[in-house]
């Protein structure tokens, strides 16, 4: 996940208005969940793929290794989609050898749920890889109309997390040198779960504190008039990839028609 | 005086945080001129960091509670003003260099200032640039913050105060999280600051020595929040020098000297507070410091740099409890090895200090040779077994360490709890576990405070806990991170006491630290990091007197050195003749024998000056081998 952030570029999609790049994937998500077969939202995911490497400048080999999750977590969904497909055709000849009854229709059902998945990560790379996070708030707050306090408080989670993982590391590292790393079953771990809570709030709540602190210290939300270092505007920029979007989904879901897969 | 003389105006100012029975800072007033430098010195929990809050208008804006009197910063009303308003006026530097930033980026950091202050976008970029080149971060606008150093962040949290462009700069601790080249960053830039005079300061910070030269007062409170001392530093701490011992308040290393001399007999004239003026005043007074026995001379030109002296071990030593072989690690997804080909080895009853810069490999050698990182195969041995294929609860009770934060090593809702847990989890009966524990509380001083939850001790109690924790099954060899961070003179003393008694127990310490003062005058020998590699491995007296070394490491040497060097003498410092530091009679009733011996009482041992060694008021930790629970093996085979 770690390869699933930002990646720092000057290129045609890291100048377009966040906003901009967010909401492609409503479309998307609404098309992959209208559309009932495999080949459409694979294409999606595909092209998605072949604008942030070479509209957005990601490697591509970054991409992929991010879009890798994706494959996994896709690959539950098919293995769950034909597995427990219970719709139409899920009663005929199995077409594949072996005790599992697998039918045509639920290995279709299947890799449905698994092009979907991709479709969906892939656009949402798209959007991540090619998007400063601060300008992502910046937006928010200037487009957006989010509230200064809010997009910002988000924003402070959002740099909390590795933070947070760091943390949690060490009290996990202190734990095992008391000598705690035998527990064992489902009642063991929650125990230890539980130990581990109450340091980690404990020691979040007062980092959180600090951040805050200084933050104030500092005039944050003292005056109404507050002005933005980086202002996001909408610009032809975004113009042209809204059109360009909505003329590529409209070819791949024209040939979804035409060609009836 | 005229108004516009004075920066900070305080009347009559009381503040109690909510939930807590006592104020923390009772009845202050004070007048500080514009332009003028002032520190602030007390012990842990005295206030301190409230009164850098109260300057700046935190108090009672941000944080809420029972505030009394008045403020004035630049003749404005901290109570009625509106934050915006006072960060124009009163900028703070917090102590940590992680818990300050907002941001991803430098530059987005340093706007947010301007930002909160509604300032037009079209001026943003000149006074960025402006304050990043005051703090000598030009160059690294476009960096992420995550990529600088601790100094260098401790200056961008100076830049991002000073583009606000206060009058007032309040510094809270803004080096004891750093190391000692980020610290002497840091220092030199409020240094030429200060040369300016543009800037009132008021400065919190325990690394004394180094501090003096930048202030021209200073005030001290006591543990209850009330102002004992105001003046400049060379007759506060001249005058109060007893006082501040007790209190366990750090001062400058030379004023501990001299005060050391002065009940010998030898008042010095003046007063010193900087290594400068120590080196001036002790001049004719040399001999009183020269080294019964002196050490080798530095290495000559031939002598390689890793020599692998295994240091002076005592009596009862064996074969190496630690040995570590080509140690050469790499964290998964990681560009670079953290550690290439390290190899050493300790014998039970050796202290040694792992020194280096930040990033150098220190904590990750510490933390492979506990296993809370797995080593590779062969790489480390503890007492002959493969630290890599020894489950961790078995190696828990062969090694122990103690985590630079306490809280994040407690386990137990109750401190008996707590040191009970590793006997509990090895499977002993209920009764002996607790006795173990009991034991090694009554051993660290803090039998009393087992019913208290961990969470509620003070920041001593919480260290010593946390050794202790470490040390009930009999570990025998001890890895401590940062052992004396946020102590006061009088805990890290007893602390240093506690371990130095340990290792003549037989037990092996190493402690990961930036101390230098803890790795000058208390380890046995120290190991050097550079890059992962180990640069040096020897006794501190040796490594001190390799510039080049020092320089490569980014090390710098403890005030002390820097004065036997001044004044061509040997290390370490003979202490013979001084008596101990701190007034007399100030021991508690249940100071141990070992506790009270000063060096006075063994005219015949070279114990050095130093880490103000407890001389008085140590308490029950500086009691020496006492029956510490599980017996430690005369010998280990």
């Amino acid at each position: 996940m770690r390869q699933f952030v930002w990646h720092e570029a000057d290129s045609y999609l890291h100048r377009l208005n966040p906003l901009t790049k967010l909401a492609l994937t409503v479309p998307v998500a609404v098309l992959v969940a209208l559309i009932w077969e495999p080949i459409t939202p694979l294409v999606m995911a595909a092209v998605a793929v072949l604008a942030t490497w070479r509209l957005g400048r990601v490697p591509l080999a970054g991409l992929l290794r991010g879009l890798g999750f994706a494959l996994l977590l896709g690959f539950g969904m098919f293995w769950t989609g034909v597995l427990y497909y219970a719709g139409q055709g899920s009663d005929g000849p199995s077409v594949v050898p072996g005790p599992l009854q697998i039918t045509e229709a639920s290995l279709v059902y299947g890799l449905t749920m698994l092009s979907r998945t991709l479709a969906i990560f892939a656009t949402s790379a798209l959007f991540v890889l090619t998007t400063n996070p601060i300008d992502f708030v910046a937006a928010l707050i200037q487009q957006g109309r989010l509230p200064v306090r809010v997009g910002y408080a988000v924003f402070a989670a959002y740099r909390f997390v590795p933070l947070v993982q760091e943390e949690l590391d060490n009290i996990r590292a202190a734990h095992q040198v008391r000598g705690a790393a035998g527990d064992r079953g489902v009642l063991g771990r929650l125990r230890q779960s539980f130990g581990y809570a109450i340091p980690l709030l404990a020691i979040s709540v007062r980092r959180a504190e600090r951040v805050a602190l200084a933050m104030d210290s500092r005039g944050f939300g003292a005056r109404p008039d507050r002005t933005s270092f980086r202002t996001t505007v909408f610009t032809q920029a975004d113009v042209l990839f809204g059109i360009g979007a909505a003329l590529a989904l409209a070819a791949i879901v024209g040939l979804h028609r035409i060609l009836g897969f | 005086m005229n108004m516009a003389d004075t920066a900070i105006e305080v009347d009559g100012l009381t503040f109690k945080y909510v939930g807590r029975r006592q104020p923390t800072l009772r009845d202050l007033s004070l007048r500080i001129r514009a332009g003028e430098s002032v520190l602030v010195l007390g012990p842990s929990g005295c206030g301190k960091s409230t009164l850098a809050l109260c300057l700046n208008g935190a108090v009672p804006h941000a944080i809420s509670g029972d505030l009394h009197g008045t403020v004035r910063v630049d003749g404005l009303d901290t109570r009625r003003a509106s934050m915006a308003d006072l960060a124009q006026r009163v900028g703070i530097v917090f102590q940590d260099p992680e818990a300050q930033f907002c941001m991803l980026t430098v530059e987005d950091e340093v706007a947010f200032g301007l930002e909160n202050l509604a300032v037009p976008r079209a001026e943003m970029d000149r006074r960025i640039d402006e304050a990043l080149g005051v703090v000598g971060l030009a160059d690294r606008r476009r960096e992420r913050i995550e990529r600088l150093s601790g100094g260098q962040k401790q200056r961008l949290a100076l830049a991002c105060v000073l583009v606000q462009k206060p009058a007032i700069l309040v510094l809270d601790e803004p080096t004891a999280q750093l190391d000692p080249a980020g610290t002497a960053e840091v220092l030199a830039l409020l240094g030429r600051l200060r040369a300016e005079r543009r800037h009132t300061l008021a400065i919190v910070e325990h690394k004394l020595d180094e501090v003096m030269p930048l202030v021209d007062r200073a005030l001290v409170f006591s543990a209850e929040g009330v102002l004992m001392a105001d003046g400049p530093p060379r007759a506060v701490i001249r005058e109060h020098g007893d006082w501040l011992a007790e209190a366990g308040v750090w001062v400058p290393q030379v004023s501990e000297l001299a005060r050391s001399l002065e009940r010998a007999g030898v008042a010095l004239d003046p007063f010193p507070i900087t290594v400068t003026e120590a080196a001036e005043a002790l001049r004719p007074h040399v001999e009183l410091l020269e080294s019964p026995t002196p050490q080798p001379p530095p290495p000559c030109a031939g002598e390689g740099e890793q020599d692998r002296h295994p240091g002076p071990v005592p009596e009862g030593a064996g074969a190496a409890l630690l040995r570590v072989r080509g140690l050469a690690y790499q964290y998964p997804r990681a560009a670079r090895p953290v550690l290439r080909d390290v190899s050493f080895s300790l014998g039970a009853g050796e202290l040694v200090a792992v020194v280096g810069a930040n990033g150098a490999g220190k904590s990750t050698l510490a933390r492979l040779v506990a296993g809370i990182v797995r080593p590779p195969r062969g790489a480390i041995l503890v007492d002959g077994r493969d630290v890599a294929l020894v489950p961790p609860p078995e190696l828990a009770r062969e090694v122990g360490y103690v985590f630079q934060y306490p809280e994040h090593q407690f386990v137990g809702r109750t401190v008996l709890d707590d040191v009970a847990y590793g006997p509990r989890r090895a499977g002993l009966p209920e009764a002996e576990a607790v006795g173990l524990a009991e034991a090694i509380l009554d051993d660290f001083g803090l039998r009393r405070l087992g019913p208290a939850h961990p969470f509620t001790l003070s920041h001593g109690e919480q260290r010593r806990l946390s050794v202790a924790s470490m040390l009930v099954m009999g570990q025998r060899l001890l890895l401590l991170d940062e052992p004396t961070f946020g102590q006061d003179q009088r805990n890290a003393a007893m602390l240093l006491d506690k371990l130095e008694a340990l290792a003549a127990e037989g037990r092996t310490l190493v402690a990961v630290s930036h101390d230098m003062r803890l790795v000058a005058e208390r380890a046995q020998r120290v190991l050097v990091l550079v890059d992962g590699a180990l640069a040096f491995d020897g006794p501190p007296a040796r490594l001190f007197a390799d510039a080049a070394l020092l320089d490569r490491a980014r090390l710098v040497p403890p005030p002390l050195w820097e004065l036997s060097q001044r004044l061509g003498l040997h290390w370490p410092l003979r202490g013979t003749a001084l008596a101990p530091v701190g007034p007399a009679g100030a021991a508690p009733p249940d100071a141990s024998p070992n506790g009270v011996a000063g060096a006075v009482s063994e005219p015949a041992s070279s114990t050095p000056v130093g880490y103000g060694r407890t001389g008085t008021g140590a308490g029950p930790v500086a009691g020496g081998p006492t029956g510490a629970g599980p017996a430690v093996p005369e010998s280990i085979p």
